[in-house]
């Protein structure tokens, strides 16, 4: 079990035993009303993805992913959900800043599985997850619950602890079976608005201890210990009179590190064609402030400001700068038959120095772009 | 100066959302009936719309970005590099 690993401290083995306690605890919710029950309908998901990032003077990384997600029905009382994912990297990446572009090539597998238990006034899920590379593994466990503060059912509280527990292996960098132990602690409510209005908040917060640095950069000592929050605001709105729906959320993040993020996004959702098609343009803006231990490029010394001869932490990793981004995209969804849809999903990524809200920037990087393809289907049964 | 010292922040932003779970019960916001529900339960209109979508989606903006998560917990970690 993951929780007697060496690198746990006597807190977070705590969370983990805290998990299973409460995992022991599925049948017992309550029965009673069942106006709650599990799905009564099988679905089937899959997707493939073709993502590409770049710069003007070359392409980085390519992934080539599949997924399959399952949900289905046990009982009346019971489902689960269970997934995997094939990820083919290839590409390069830099070794600092948006220089020294080496190449690397790499396979994931990662699995998920869930298991949820209906009541009368709410549910818990049970999760646990496993992604695999060659120099990364990632084992986490999670358990989830929501409760109707009333018989309304107006109004859910939902409770979360997660643990993950990852090893990182890279010997031809001096890195070897190096571990690190992340937590999350979360707490939302979810809220009905009107009949056409439902609103959530997310409180998270997480902390873990371990090897945050990055082996792949050459100048790169990140502190061992990171903690950070985040609050997640989502609202959805319907319009009947154009039969769209609005979907837009905002998260605020901060953590140890000294990064802040202002993350906004929204989505319009538009039913065609008596809803045999349904087109979701979206948009999206991030912004963070840099890491107080990043170096930013020096364009007098090649490039570069290398570390403090007494600096314990440092870095000239991108992505710990001050940015700014900004996301656009479309999704198609047609429906092929019954309850079966295929759909196709295009997005353009474009991150710059010079829009960060906050923080000094470093115009000395390069622009980084992204764009993704995704085409899936689903069905229903 | 700071008004409030950061080591403080998780337990305030903790009280914060559970205040907020609470308001509802004294707000004046119009009870929605069962049979009134119909909009809301459409697939767009749930926070949970398109799993692999949400998935890869977090996946590809934590492989670039510095902030992380939002609405679940134990999702694990990777390389990305």
């Amino acid at each position: 079990m993951a929780v007697t690993e060496p690198w746990l401290s006597p807190s977070q083995a705590a969370v983990g035993k805290a998990l299973l306690a409460a995992a022991s605890l599925l049948p017992c919710l309550p029965s009673g009303a069942r106006a709650e029950t599990a799905p009564t309908f099988t679905s089937v998901s899959y997707k493939y993805l073709d993502y590409l990032d770049f710069q003007p003077d070359a392409e980085r990384v390519r992934v080539i992913a599949n997924a399959v997600n399952v949900v289905s029905p046990i009982n009346e009382r019971w489902s689960f959900s269970a997934g995997a994912v094939t990820d083919a990297v290839s590409g390069a990446s830099p070794r600092y800043y948006t220089n020294a572009l080496t190449k690397l090539e790499d396979y994931r597998r990662a699995q998920n599985i869930s298991l949820t238990r209906w009541g009368s006034s709410g549910s818990v899920t049970l999760s646990h997850a496993r992604s695999a590379e060659r120099d990364y593994i990632s084992k986490s466990l999670g358990i989830t619950g929501v409760w109707y503060v009333d018989d309304t059912k107006n109004t859910a509280v939902t409770a979360g602890l997660g643990a993950a527990r990852d090893v990182i292996d890279v010997p031809a960098r001096g890195v070897n079976n190096e571990g690190k132990s992340v937590n999350d602690f979360l707490l939302g409510v979810t809220q009905v608005l009107t009949r056409n209005d439902v609103g959530q908040l997310i409180a998270r917060y997480t902390t873990g201890h371990g090897y945050y640095t990055d082996p792949y950069k050459s100048i790169d000592e990140r502190p061992r210990e990171r903690s950070g929050y985040s609050a997640l605001v989502r609202w959805n709105h319907h319009f009947p009179s154009l039969e769209s729906s609005v979907r837009s959320s905002y998260r605020w993040y901060q953590d140890s590190f000294g990064i802040r993020a202002h993350t906004l996004g929204f989505e319009y959702v538009q039913p065609l064609a008596n809803g045999r098609l349904v087109v979701t343009p979206l948009v999206r803006w991030y912004t963070q402030t840099a890491a107080n231990f990043y170096l930013p490029a020096n364009p007098g010394r090649n490039g570069r400001t290398y570390p403090a001869e007494d600096a314990v932490y440092y870095s000239q990793d991108q992505r710990l700068s001050a940015f700014g981004a900004q996301t656009l995209g479309i999704k198609s969804a047609i429906r092929v038959s019954g309850n079966t849809w295929f759909d196709i999903k295009y997005e353009g990524y474009k991150q710059r120095g010079q829009w960060a809200l906050a923080g000094r920037s470093d115009a000395s990087l390069a622009p980084f772009n992204a764009r993704s393809v995704q085409v899936g289907i689903s069905t229903r049964f | 100066m700071r008004l409030v010292s950061s080591n403080n922040l998780p337990r305030l932003f903790f009280l914060a959302v559970a205040a907020a779970a609470l308001l509802p019960a004294c707000s004046s916001v119009t009870p929605v009936a069962a049979w009134e529900k119909g909009t809301l339960a459409r697939p767009e209109m749930t926070f949970d719309w398109d799993r692999l979508e949400s998935d890869y989606a977090e996946h590809t903006y934590n492989s670039k970005e510095s902030a992380a998560g939002g609405a679940g917990v134990g999702g694990g970690g990777c390389g990305c590099n």
